[in-house]
């Protein structure tokens, strides 16, 4: 595969833009989280949630949905799964922002299969610990990214090209 | 497909997540890295669909103006592309250009990018080729970036345009006191009768003669016997003697007098090559002779004497040969072949000469070469010799051996005088050089089988011509 460093540089800041949340499903993504926090009832980690949460409207999704989790660790316990359960498709829906705005719905939905299937590796692996259930979130991960790559060259009929190189 | 940085960025942070859950001991923090897992995983599945799509329905159009074009001149080339309306990949495509081949950055832009609003963008560029060649354009590469910025993807796509670079064409002036000769080659016919096509006459059988010279026809409407008469049609053999001796780098570069030289060596070796005559080449270096093609009628020969001619570079006086003799120097290369020391290729260096000689020759090398020819060439063939005017008295003594035994000789002179760099203040100075030339080339010229011309840049030429055109003492 031809890499050119022209043109790349340009492409991943102008033509694809910034990242940053600021659509309605993402500010009601990031006020969902909220609500959950002030429903746990941990008024101590409220104001805390409030700064992260506010400032996560100005950020790009990404960090917004990492800034999201942390305001929603400290307050709610595994057992709290209700709530664990809405503010993490809260906050997915705040990191699928991008793919909203750049008309590519169909992203989300891949992701949430996506999500559901990690979900489904995490809760075998928690079964053996923490460690190893980490060790196969991350195994997951690159094993789905090859794969897209995988076929991503046979779909471009690239195989042959490649394995003669 | 491959990953952006933002992509390694988002990854880093689940990382960074997923250690914290494990240091912390929070299974929290898994939940948050598997958002970001499933987010690259998602986009990825996503864009693997998308770009397989556009790749296929992407239209790269990359056009080169020219099919053929002269050395260090630009040729524009266009690069267009457009893609579906419906396609939300960002495109940009880059044209790659020939090894060896020029990008003329002052011309334009080589990449095209297409907005998210956009479908459809060209560019266009120069380029040129600073050498002579066959130059095929590889395909533009295509680069499909997912709109999120995680992934890449890079293809080739478009056709792969093809130029071809040959030298810019000399102004070659060929004639005689500034009058161009449009032919220097001449028809050859044998002024005898033998076999051939064009009828000479219809005559009387007479006994002896051959019944397939009978002509029916004329038989059958005259109500005797007649025959039909042709012209004898020959081949010519010609031998080329060309000099490339250190005087013949005269003149700006590219435009020597040994570059005419050789376009009018390479101009008899195709006329020719036309009428299917056989035709032979010698250079001749400062020390002799340094390229023979035999005299022969095969396509390779042709080439071949092409080639040669199109690898002529002016060589250097020797001046080892001036202290040792050709033996002496003969057995120390021949000690020294083959022997890998360091010592003996430094040696070599000094002993062996960067002109490989076919034949060395003592006294002028010129006169030499043609004596040679000569003696291998048939009674009356053609003997043309391209030289300049440096030597008058050797060209006069080259001219006589050609033509010895009835033979014909065609002269090719380069005036020194129209290579040499002037400026308008010495144009009446050349114009009276040139006048010494064309006295010279007159004298050649006068023997009945001797045919002198002269080869000059025919700009420099007229510049000439022109700055004394009207005075007594004028050519024309």
């Amino acid at each position: 595969m031809v890499s050119i460093s022209v043109g790349s540089q340009s492409l991943s800041t102008a033509a694809v833009g910034s990242a940053v949340a600021r659509d309605p499903f993402s500010v009601a993504g990031l006020l969902a989280v909220f609500a959950v926090v002030q429903s746990t009832g941990a008024d101590r980690w409220t104001f805390f949630a409030a700064v992260l949460l506010g400032g996560a409207v100005f950020l790009p999704s990404t960090i917004a949905f990492v800034a999201g989790q942390f305001a929603l660790i400290p307050a709610v316990t595994i057992d709290d799964q209700v709530a664990i359960a809405v503010a993490q498709i809260a906050l997915l829906i705040v990191l699928t922002e991008p793919a909203r705005d750049r008309s590519v719905p169909v992203v989300t939905g891949a992701t949430a299969v996506a999500y559901a299937g990690l979900l489904g590796v995490i809760a075998v692996g928690l079964r053996d610990g923490l460690l190893v259930a980490g060790g196969l979130l991350c195994l997951s991960v690159a094993l789905g990214t090859y794969l897209v790559h995988r076929v991503t060259l046979v779909r471009l009929g690239m195989v042959d090209a490649e394995a003669k190189e | 497909m491959e990953v952006t940085s933002r992509w390694w960025a988002t990854a880093g942070t689940g990382l960074v997540l997923g250690a914290l859950g494990v240091v912390a001991e929070e299974p929290l923090f898994l939940l948050a890295a598997a958002g970001l897992g499933a987010w690259l995983v998602g986009v990825g599945a996503v864009t693997s669909r998308n770009v397989a799509r556009l790749a296929d329905r992407l239209a790269v159009d990359y056009t080169v103006a020219t099919a053929t074009a002269f050395v260090d001149t630009a040729v524009p080339v266009t690069l267009a592309v457009s893609r579906p309306a419906s396609a939300t990949l960002a495109v940009a495509v880059h044209a790659d250009i020939p090894v060896g081949a020029e990008f003329q950055s002052d011309s334009g832009d080589r990449s095209v990018t297409l907005a998210s609003e956009d479908t459809e963008r060209a560019t266009e560029f120069d380029v040129s080729f600073p050498v002579s060649g066959r130059f095929s354009f590889p395909q533009p590469t295509v680069v499909l970036t997912d709109p999120t910025g995680l992934y890449r993807a890079c293809v080739e796509r478009g056709p792969t345009p093809t130029v071809t670079a040959g030298p810019t064409p000399l102004d070659v002036h060929v004639g005689r006191g500034g009058e161009a000769v449009r032919s220097a080659y001449g028809e050859h016919r044998s002024n005898r009768r033998g076999p051939g096509f064009t009828t000479q006459e219809i005559r009387e059988y007479a006994p002896g003669d051959s019944a397939r010279q009978i002509d029916w026809k004329a038989t059958a409407r005259l109500a005797d016997v007649y025959v039909r008469e042709t012209d004898g049609e020959t081949d010519r053999q010609t031998s080329v003697v060309v000099d490339h001796r250190e005087q013949m780098a005269v003149g700006p570069p590219e435009q020597t007098m040994l570059a005419y030289a050789r376009e009018i060596a390479i101009g008899s070796v195709r006329i020719a090559a036309e009428r299917n005559d056989p035709i032979s080449i010698e250079t001749v270096g400062d020390d002799g002779i340094t390229n023979v093609v035999r005299s022969s009628t095969v396509v390779e020969s042709y080439v071949r004497a092409e080639s040669v001619l199109y690898g002529l570079t002016p060589t250097t006086a020797s001046t080892a040969r001036r202290i040792r003799s050709t033996s002496q120097g003969r057995e120390t290369a021949e000690r020294l072949e083959g022997d890998s020391d360091v010592f003996a290729r430094v040696l070599d260096s000094y002993v062996g000469n960067p002109t490989r000689y076919v034949t060395r020759l003592r006294d002028d090398p010129l006169v030499g070469s043609v004596q040679r020819v000569r003696n291998l060439t048939q009674a009356g063939g053609l003997i043309v010799i391209v030289t300049s005017d440096d030597e008058p008295t050797r060209i006069r003594e080259a001219v006589k051996v050609a033509v010895a035994d009835g033979g014909r000789a065609i002269v090719f002179l380069t005036p020194r005088c129209l290579f040499e760099p002037t400026d308008v203040t010495t144009l009446t100075d050349t114009y009276e050089q040139y006048l010494e030339f064309e006295q010279l080339r007159r004298d050649i010229d006068a023997h009945p089988r001797v045919t002198a011309l002269e080869v000059a840049p025919e700009t420099r030429l007229e510049e000439v011509l022109a700055h004394r055109r009207g005075t007594p003492t004028a050519v024309r």
